[in-house]
């Protein structure tokens, strides 16, 4: 099963990015974060893709908001990490550090 | 401000919108560019949160990452009934199409080349009514522009042309037209350094050219003083004969040219590809003589005008009309019976028999396609019943009706498309054949027949109508395979692919219907190629074998006397004599089956005249030896001769038929007749020959008359020489024979007398021979229909088949049913065939003016073609059937 929760790495970049959003997680954000917390001008199309392919992998839920009329009377549609998304995060994490441990003076940005 | 909301452009939403196939995503994405839209255009205005919103659009749309939404939805929504963005689900169904078309590379070949030979064949058609009817005249505006003829209310088809004055009278008084011009004919005979030529040319106005917008590519063109009566030798020449006379040198212009015997003066060039009217080399101005230009009889010039701004060519009618209303006050005598006509320039120009052929090839062409398509239409029902399970299967899952009807129809369409580029290349090839059949004489007479060719017009019209036909004979099929029987088709164990009652019903009459419609189009190409044949080999009343003819026309300045006339025959007819090989040599002014016809108007004696109805008949001027050359019998009384000179009693020879006319139960030699414009008071019947038919259209046994050349010599010559030999080899010393009389006398025209008949059956040879393609085009398609139902039965009824054999049905038992079925189908479709073909050729014998009658022979032809095809095609279905090895058939199953 774990192969099966091995994350690309916009998915981690995602899931993270939905854990800091926090009950704010809904794509307009997730987008404006990543682009301006870590400089990443993600395509549309690639986020809503990762995100659907997130959630057909029971890493992510969503939930549809009311409609807004600020959206033209579309709802918002918020994103939740479930367990299942944050073990694969850990793993991942868990991955990266062991991986990079004692490269702390090749890695640490000067 | 007030901070209105500004919604975002509402295309880009759209595209959005079909873009995105998963209606929860789709409604996400829109709501979150539109919340985004609003903090762009608060932040920067609305333009650029407009283009941002493009941008966005753009690259959903397009972006890979887009698709790729799509297809991780694809699974979940294909199977879902509703939700579907039309555009996405539509795109989706094309590619399947295209998916399942290559899987069956042998059907969808078959498919595409029978769709594209229907469609071909209509192309080619349809690009001669687009180039020869909807627009032969490239000329700026044409639709404002009409031609005025003079007809008689009672006879209105032919284009009369109109006298002078009467030309004057309406340019001076209609006031609806901001130009009126007119041309005649005006041929050259062109003299220079080579060999002296028949060039074909036009006199015409000064508002000639400024009406049709003509730039002169050198030079200058007529002006109104180049119309001044001795102002007038002046010409414009087209930029073929500029280059084909002069080598294309600027120095030409200004300079001087023989035409006719008189010199001219080469004022300018035309534009390279400017030919009005009817292929025209030559412009001169059109100027009146004083004596011309009062006369209200001498008939030659066709007014044409373009419509004042506003004026309707309703108005120019009713104002003609009335100029004309005064013509009658004034001059009664000179527009007796006459009205004044108006028809557009198009209509005009163009040859009246040619909508009616147009017509008659559309229709064919049109029959072609239907059998093409009754063909694909079975075919797609073939292949339907192969790909039924898999449509089951899919209805199984949840595919609507709808969503099947679709995807059967996204294959059709796919087939269009693919069909289209077949389809041109079999109209181009057709095309380039009727270009290259068409003799180049006549080419000049079609106005726009250069112009034939694939090009973007066609292309679109092909495409329309691959469309147009596929989706309908596209829905048939589709709507009866979209009736899924589930679980017939899905039970395990059921007889795969069993068509029910219905369809075999459909799949029948679809054959019936191909050999119903092939049998009309056999019918009509034998037909015409009857006609053509009777034309050119039948009974002429004057025998074509081992004739040469050629023609010339003596110029005014040179031959202004009648003297001159003579002289000029008498030496040629010398000169001819020392020709080897010729056995007898005649000179007329017209003959039977040139384009040239003349006609005099007769006033017998002892008769009384009818003004409103004069006689009028053939006339030709003709030297003794003419009915020799001819072989046209004389009957009674005798041929002309040396007695009969200038200065001898004015005689005439007619024919039977108006012999018969005019004096039916008396002797009509000895008879006196007066002829129109003959200054003797009365010529005298000698002899009456056989009738001829000068144009089997128009004038068969038309009455004509003949005088003797040395009485009435005429400024138009043609020659007709005899020979044991090929009459072709006679044309060189024939025409060194008139050089040798006068070398600036161009013989043209050269060619023997079959030559000539065939010419006059262009038209109807191209019938014949597009019909006889369309025809066999119908015949082989309806023959593969055949085959593919038969083969079809044949499968279908392997196992029953199969069990006949075993309990004991011998091979011509089954050969019996299987042949039986293919007979049934035959004779039904002959049946209903026959019915259509008679009516088709009732059509034909009148749009062939009583050339051919529908012979009980051809029909019987034409159904044993068809039988024998019909056979053929069944041959190997049946043979297969009685090849069936019952064991085999029911293991299988």
């Amino acid at each position: 099963m774990a192969t099966n929760l091995s994350l690309g790495e916009l998915e981690q970049v995602l899931l993270l990015a939905i854990l800091q959003l926090d009950d704010e997680a809904y794509t307009v954000p997730i987008s404006r974060l990543l682009a301006d917390r870590v400089g990443r001008h993600v395509s549309r199309g690639a986020v809503y893709t990762s995100l659907d392919r997130l959630e057909a992998k029971g890493l992510v839920t969503s939930t549809m908001g009311e409609p807004l009329t600020e959206r033209g009377g579309r709802a918002r549609r918020y994103f939740t990490v479930t367990s299942r998304g944050l073990r694969a995060l850990r793993s991942a994490r868990a991955a990266l550090l062991t991986l990079s441990a004692g490269l702390e003076s090749l890695l640490e940005p000067k | 401000v007030t901070l209105t909301r500004t919604a975002p452009p509402r295309l880009a939403a759209w595209l959005v919108r079909v873009s995105i196939r998963d209606a929860r995503w789709r409604e996400t994405v829109i709501g979150d560019l539109a919340e985004e839209f609003a903090t762009v255009r608060a932040r920067s205005g609305v333009p650029t949160a407009t283009a941002w919103y493009w941008r966005q659009a753009a690259g959903l749309a397009t972006h890979a990452s887009g698709v790729a939404i799509r297809r991780t939805w694809a699974g979940r929504s294909s199977v879902s009934r509703k939700g579907d963005g039309f555009m996405h689900t539509f795109l989706q169904d094309l590619a399947r199409a295209a998916r399942t078309l290559r899987r069956q590379p042998l059907v969808s070949g078959v498919i595409v080349l029978t769709l594209a030979l229907g469609l071909g064949a209509n192309a080619a058609v349809w690009n001669m009514v687009d180039a020869l009817m909807v627009r032969p005249l490239p000329i700026r505006d044409v639709d404002r522009m009409v031609m005025i003829s003079e007809n008689s209310p009672s006879d209105p088809e032919p284009q009369e042309t109109v006298p002078p004055a009467n030309f004057l009278d309406f340019k001076r008084q209609a006031d609806v037209f901001d130009r009126l011009a007119a041309f005649e004919w005006w041929d050259v005979n062109l003299v220079g350094q080579d060999e002296p030529e028949r060039v074909s040319g036009f006199a015409v106005s000064a508002d000639f050219f400024p009406m049709l917008s003509v730039v002169p590519a050198q030079g200058r063109l007529l002006t109104q003083d180049d119309t001044e009566w001795g102002h007038h030798r002046r010409v414009v020449l087209s930029d073929a004969l500029w280059h084909r006379r002069f080598g294309g040198d600027p120095a030409a212009v200004g300079g001087p040219i023989r035409l006719n015997g008189e010199s001219y003066e080469i004022v300018g060039i035309a534009p390279r590809g400017f030919d009005f009217p009817l292929g025209s080399e030559i412009w001169a101005p059109l100027a009146f003589s004083p004596e011309a230009a009062v006369s209200r009889t001498s008939r030659s010039l066709t007014p044409i005008a373009h419509l004042r701004p506003g004026a309707s060519i309703e108005r120019a009618r009713a104002q003609m009309t009335g100029i004309y209303a005064t013509l009658h006050a004034q001059y009664p005598t000179a527009t007796r019976g006459r009205e004044a006509r108006l028809r557009t320039l198009k209509a005009g120009m163009i040859d009246t028999g040619l909508p009616a052929i147009l017509a008659l090839w559309q229709a064919a062409a049109l029959l072609v396609l239907l059998i093409a398509c009754t063909n694909i239409a079975n075919l797609l029902l073939a292949r339907g019943v192969e790909q039924q399970r898999d449509l089951a299967v899919r209805a199984a899952i949840g595919a609507s009706r709808w969503r099947l009807l679709r995807q059967l129809l996204a294959e059709s369409l796919a087939l269009a498309v693919a069909s289209t580029p077949v389809a041109l290349g079999v109209a181009s090839l057709g095309l380039t054949a009727l270009k290259a059949a068409m003799p180049p004489p006549l080419i000049r007479f079609v106005s726009g027949w250069t112009e034939l060719g694939v090009d973007g017009r066609l292309v679109a019209f092909t495409l329309v109508v691959a469309v147009g036909t596929v989706v309908l004979f596209g829905v048939l099929p589709a709507w009866q395979l979209s009736r899924v029987d589930l679980m017939g088709s899905l039970r395990e164990g059921g007889r795969s692919g069993t068509a029910g009652p219905w369809r075999s019903r459909l799949r029948r009459s679809l054959v019936v219907a191909q050999i119903a419609l092939a049998l009309p189009l056999l019918v009509a190409s034998g037909l015409a190629a009857i006609a053509t044949s009777r034309f050119v080999n039948g009974p002429q009343g004057y025998d074509p074998a081992g004739v040469m003819s050629l023609r010339m026309v003596l110029p005014v300045a040179n031959y202004a006397t009648a003297d001159a006339r003579r002289q000029f025959i008498e030496r040629l007819l010398t000169e001819v004599s020392h020709v080897p090989a010729v056995d007898a040599t005649g000179i007329s002014s017209t003959l039977p089956a040139s384009s040239m016809t003349q006609s005099r108007q007769l006033t017998i004696d002892g008769r009384a005249e009818d003004r409103d109805h004069p006689i009028s008949v053939y006339y030709r001027a003709v030297t003794p030896q003419y009915f020799d050359a001819l072989r046209i019998p004389v009957r009674r009384g005798r041929a002309f001769g040396d007695p009969d000179r200038v200065d001898t009693q004015p005689v005439a020879i007619v024919s039977q038929s108006l012999a018969t006319r005019y004096w039916p139960n008396a002797e009509s030699l000895g008879r006196r007749v007066h002829l129109e414009g003959s200054k003797a008071d009365w010529t005298t019947v000698i002899g009456i020959v056989g009738n001829t038919i000068d144009d089997w259209f128009v004038s068969r046994n038309a009455p004509t008359i003949y005088v003797p050349e040395a009485q009435a010599p005429s400024a138009s010559v043609y020659l007709v020489a005899r020979t044991p030999a090929d009459p072709v080899s006679l044309g060189r010393p024939l025409q060194a024979a008139i050089a040798a009389v006068d070398s600036q006398v161009p013989a043209f025209e050269v060619m023997s007398m079959r030559d000539r008949l065939r010419q006059r059956t262009s038209g109807l040879q191209f019938v014949g021979a597009l019909m006889a393609v369309f025809g066999l085009l119908a015949l082989v398609l309806a023959a593969g229909g055949l085959y593919a139902v038969m083969a079809f039965f044949v499968s279908q009824r392997r196992h029953e088949i199969g069990v006949r054999m075993a309990l004991g049905a011998t091979a011509t038992n089954v050969l019996r049913q299987i042949a039986g079925h293919a007979w049934r189908l035959s004779i039904i479709g002959i049946a209903i065939g026959l019915g259509l073909a008679v009516l088709l050729a009732k059509a034909m014998e009148r749009a062939l003016f009583g050339i051919v009658a529908a012979e009980p022979g051809l029909f019987v032809g034409v159904v044993i073609v068809l039988l024998v095809a019909a056979a053929a095609a069944s041959w190997l279905p049946t043979r297969r059937a009685t090849r069936i090895d019952p064991a085999l058939a029911l293991r299988t199953e």
